[in-house]
Parts: structure tokens; C-alpha cells; sequence
């Protein structure tokens, strides 16, 4: 047996970015997040990545920490 | 006239200069990818992922997952996806417990998107199972991408969606998550292994996004797409151990972009005893084995088609599979130093220990943070995941007055020559010692005393040593050519969200 997709998430295979195959995605339910859902989590998550640059300079001086307490008492 | 005494002196110093660089090699190939993990801010996947909710059929392999499978399922159902575009196909690899009656139950409590596929003769190994899944999923097209996944992990609900978005780009053919330590009744090895986890995923795994090369999809978290699986052939490697990394490679090789994505987080059940983790990663470690010799051809050769051959997946690759190898040869070096020119030796020693120590510090810190959750609930692990000896080395190599002078001083102990060059022959052949103190702490485990000693042991030699020690053994177990035997991990469903 075929199966086919549903209405809501049937698509026109247009051969370009996966993408814009899911224009016709509607909000239907909880279960169903809308793409301006989707996108806007999207943007969230790609703005919280640049926490990376604060993670790493904490770490950074923890270590600068350790090296400034050898250079201070114990050399 | 030469000095041939010289000349033989100048040589055996620089062949165990070489012997103690060996040790170096993986420590700075560790910090070089955790220098990479900030470059994800800016080097990552989201800009090309966008919103996209495929057709996703999962393959769930079971055998005798009575206690865990029906939890998975409807953890499955209740996903934050279009239930129209999931299903679920419950792999029953010959189950002898009351796996087929939950599936089945489920299957009449979810109709349309639960199946249950039954295999008569079982006990062949995960990618079998496997295999049987995705053939009767390939008969038709309604699949459009394929979630593998273990029977008793539990995924966050957003975490599919959070996987799906970057098969929006046709250049991706998988997609894995971060699978994270889950188990309600933690004890001091499943907090080791979250932290080795964060490490290894959230942290390591992004450096693998910006350097370009994903080591391996996570075997509880691999997202393929149709056109990904069928380009590999269709089905999932039977001939190894490591079955999800040659999934992972292949797919690399073939042109196509695997992306780890941190955000998408499933919980696993891990296992709680040493002799258990030592199963499941002989297994691992033999699986590597064999995929570097599958791959030989690839190593340190750069191609225009995937960046597994590039110098950077190269060393880390084989720093990882060499690790206790170049451990042993390390302090090799360091002793013949020591008896050779113990100034230059101890110079040395310094030089190579608090590259470690700042190395530990900083990858310790990154992580911790990457996961603040999990790592205030295993602020122990963290602390002491080097090993309270190996703390103790690193701390003579940053503050060697403290350990040689100081501390014995409180005691009223004041270190002769001689002492002095015990202990460091002690500090300098200590690290492939540890590993013997890992491979007691399994020996002792189901003894008597073995619920106090293995975790002491643990804690003394370090995680890191533990799994130093497991990849040894798979040496030994390859040059034996012992049986490579498929060998699962017993879950209870002790996995919490």
C-alpha cells in the first residue's frame, strides 16, 4: 500500500530548498507548530549559540586563575 | 674527531623526547577542540536549517525491552510533531519477555502509527534488527526521513522538531542529538558518565561542526533522510561493532553533511556498574578498531568531497584510539629521562603536565557550563573527573613547592635526595598504573567489598583512566582475536525527563 501525506503537510515537490516545500504547514494543534513557530525557535537558538563566546572566556580565567596563583606563590 | 659517546646520548635523548611528546600529542589535540567549541557561535548550521516537518518513520530495535518500550512509545507520540507525519516501527528482535504484548498494546492503542515487526530469529546483533525495520519502512515512499533510536531512550518533546529543521538544507543527510545521561537513580559512574557525555556531545561534537567532520551519529539519535539512506546502500552496516559510525562516515563520504545539533537533548539510561560500561565499550572500542582499519585509505588525506581526511579529524580520530598506547609510551620517556638527565627530565615532566592541567581546567570549565544542570548535580565528577591522583601530579607539575615541600613539611617531613627521586619516579609512572587501578576497581565490583572499593578506586584513578583501561583491554582483545560478539546493555527504564 501507498501511503500519501496529509492535506495540511502536502507539499509541491518544487526539486529546490526542502523548505519551501512546507508552505502549506497550518497550526492545526499543539502538536502542529506553524512555521513562524518553528522559525522563531530557530532564531532563538541560533542567537543563544553566541553564549559559547562568554563560556569560553569564563573558562579562559579559571585556568588565568590557576597560572596568576603559581606565578604569585609558587615560582 | 666525533664524539660518538655525545652523539649516542643526544639520540636516546631525543628518541625519549619523542617517546614523551606521544604523551602530548592527544592533550593538545584536546585542547584544540575545545578552542574550536566558540567558533560555533558564528561557524554553525542554523543559518542554512529552517522550519521543515518531513514525513518521519522511526525504527525502534527491541529485544527483551518489556520494561522499557512502552514508556518510549508514548513518549514518542506525545512529540511535538504532526502525528500524521510520524510513525513508529517496534523492531522485536525475538523477544522472550512481555515485549511483543506492550507493542502490541500499543500498537492498538496508537492504529496507523504504531507497527510491530516481529523477528523469528533474533540475537544477531542491533543493525540486523535493524535492517529488518527500514527494509519493510523502504517498501513504500512515505518516508522521507528515518529516526533510529535505542528502545529505552526518552526524547525531549521539541527534539525532533529541533532535528528535522536542518534536513532543510539538501546538503545534510543526518542529523544526531545530544544524548544525555537520564537515569532517576544516579550513582557516582552514571554522574562520570553524564559528565564524559557533555564532553564528548554538547561540547566536542560542536568543535566537529565547526572543524567540518562528525566522528559519529549517536545510535540513539540518528536522523537520515530517504535520499541519505538509500545513497549507503539502503540498509545499515553488519560486518562491525561500530555500525553507527560507518553509517556516520559513509554518509560523509559521499558528499553529504552530518550536523550535531546540542539543542535537541534525549535522555538514556546508562549503565550503573563498571562492569557493565566496560561491556558496553569494549564493544565501542573494538567497533573503532575495525573502522579504522575499514577507512585506512582516508586518514590525513584531504578530498573535496568530506573533511574526515583533513590533518585536524586525523589527530583527534586517533588521539582518541591511541590515548593508552601513548600514555604507557609517555611515561616511558619520562623515565629514561629521569635517568638520563633528571634536570632536563623534570623540565619536561613540567612542560607536558600543566599543558594537561590547563587543558583539564579549561575543557572541565567549558563544559560544565554547557550542561549547568547536570554538572551541579555531579559537581564531585566534575572536580575530581581527572582522578585524585592525576590531580595530585598536576598539581606537582603547576605547584611543585606545594607537593614537595610544603605538604610534607605540615607532616614534619622533609624529603632527602633519595625520596625526592622515589617520588618522582612514582609521579612519572604513574599514569599507565592508573589503569591497572581501573581494571581492579571491575575486578573488585563483585566482591564483598567492591560496593566501597570501586568507586574509591574510581575516584583515585580517574574516569578518563577507566576508559584508557577499557581501550587497552580491546587491544588486547584484537591481537588475541577474540570473538567480536554483539553484546547488549541491560536497561531497567530508569530513565527520567
Amino acid at each position: 500500500m501507498k501511503h500519501t501525506s496529509s492535506p495540511q503537510l502536502r507539499h509541491q515537490d518544487d526539486g529546490g530548498n526542502r523548505a519551501s516545500r512546507n508552505a502549506e504547514i497550518l497550526l492545526i494543534d499543539p502538536q502542529h507548530p506553524d512555521l513562524a513557530y518553528i522559525q522563531r525557535e530557530l532564531d532563538r537558538d541560533r542567537r543563544r549559540e553566541r553564549l559559547l563566546i562568554p563560556v569560553a572566556v569564563v573558562a579562559v580565567l579559571v585556568v588565568g586563575v590557576l597560572v596568576l596563583i603559581r606565578q604569585l606563590f609558587f615560582v | 674527531m666525533i664524539d660518538w659517546g655525545a652523539v649516542g646520548y643526544n639520540v636516546l635523548q631525543d628518541f625519549l623526547l619523542l617517546l614523551v611528546a606521544t604523551g602530548a600529542i592527544p592533550v593538545l589535540s584536546g585542547l584544540m577542540a575545545f578552542l574550536a567549541i566558540p567558533f560555533h557561535a558564528f561557524k554553525n548550521h542554523y543559518g542554512k536549517a529552517a522550519p521543515y516537518l518531513p514525513r518521519v518513520a522511526i525504527v525502534v530495535p527491541a529485544w527483551n525491552e518489556g520494561a522499557v518500550i512502552g514508556e518510549s512509545i508514548d513518549r514518542l507520540m506525545a512529540l511535538e510533531y504532526p502525528p500524521e507525519s510520524l510513525r513508529v516501527y517496534v523492531v522485536d528482535d525475538a523477544s522472550t519477555d512481555n515485549t511483543p504484548d506492550v507493542i502490541e498494546a500499543k500498537e492498538s492503542a496508537y492504529p496507523g502509527q504504531v507497527f510491530h515487526l516481529r523477528r523469528e530469529r533474533g540475537g544477531e546483533g542491533k543493525a540486523y534488527t535493524l535492517n529488518h525495520g527500514i527494509r519493510v519502512i523502504l517498501e513504500d515512499d512515505w518516508m522521507e526521513a528515518l529516526l533510529i533510536m535505542d528502545a529505552d531512550v526518552v526524547y525531549l518533546p521539541e527534539s525532533l522538531r529541533k532535528m528535522t529543521r536542518h534536513l532543510a538544507d539538501p546538503n545534510v543527510g543526518a542529523v544526531s542529538a545530544y544524548i544525555r545521561e537520564g537515569s532517576a537513580d544516579k550513582n557516582y559512574l552514571t554522574r562520570f558518565i553524564g559528565i564524559e557525555y557533555i564532553l564528548s556531545q554538547p561540547a566536542a561534537r560542536r568543535a566537529q561542526n565547526v572543524l567540518g567532520a562528525q566522528a559519529c551519529l549517536a545510535g540513539g539519535a540518528q536522523l537520515h533522510t530517504r535520499e541519505n539512506l538509500l545513497a549507503i546502500g539502503g540498509q545499515i552496516d553488519t560486518s562491525s561493532l561500530a555500525e553507527d559510525t560507518i553509517t556516520t562516515f559513509e554518509t560523509q563520504l559521499r558528499g553529504r553533511e552530518v550536523v550535531f545539533e546540542p539543542l535537541a537533548i534525549v535522555h538514556a539510561e546508562e549503565p550503573g556498574l563498571v562492569s557493565a560500561l566496560w561491556k558496553q565499550r569494549l564493544r565501542w572500542a573494538r567497533g573503532n578498531v575495525s573502522v579504522t582499519a575499514r577507512y585506512r585509505k582516508i586518514w590525513f588525506r584531504p578530498s573535496k568531497m568530506h573533511n574526515l581526511g583533513t590533518f585536524s579529524f586525523g589527530i583527534v580520530w586517533f588521539s582518541l584510539w591511541l590515548l593508552p598506547l601513548a600514555m604507557v609510551t609517555s611515561s616511558i620517556g619520562l623515565l629514561g629521562l629521569l635517568l638520563l638527565n633528571s634536570q632536563f627530565a623534570l623540565d619536561v615532566f613540567r612542560v607536558l603536565w600543566i599543558t594537561a592541567a590547563v587543558t583539564y581546567t579549561f575543557t572541565l570549565a567549558v563544559a560544565a557550563q554547557l550542561d549547568r544542570k547536570l554538572s551541579l548535580n555531579a559537581w564531585r565528577e566534575v572536580f575530581f573527573f581527572p582522578g585524585i591522583l592525576n590531580m595530585f601530579v598536576m598539581i606537582t607539575a603547576f605547584f611543585p613547592k606545594l607537593t614537595e615541600v610544603d605538604l610534607p613539611g605540615l607532616f614534619g617531613i622533609h624529603l632527602t635526595g633519595a625520596g625526592l627521586f622515589i617520588a618522582t619516579v612514582c609521579i612519572y609512572v604513574w599514569i599507565p598504573f592508573s589503569m591497572v587501578g581501573a581494571w581492579l576497581a571491575r575486578q573488585v565490583e563483585r566482591t564483598w567489598i567492591g560496593p566501597f572499593l570501586t568507586p574509591v578506586l574510581i575516584y583515585l584513578v580517574g574516569y578518563g583512566s577507566l576508559l584508557c583501561a577499557i581501550t587497552f583491554d580491546s587491544y588486547i582483545k584484537e591481537l588475541r582475536h577474540a570473538e567480536a560478539k554483539w553484546d547488549k546493555t541491560e536497561k531497567t527504564g530508569r530513565v527520567v525527563v
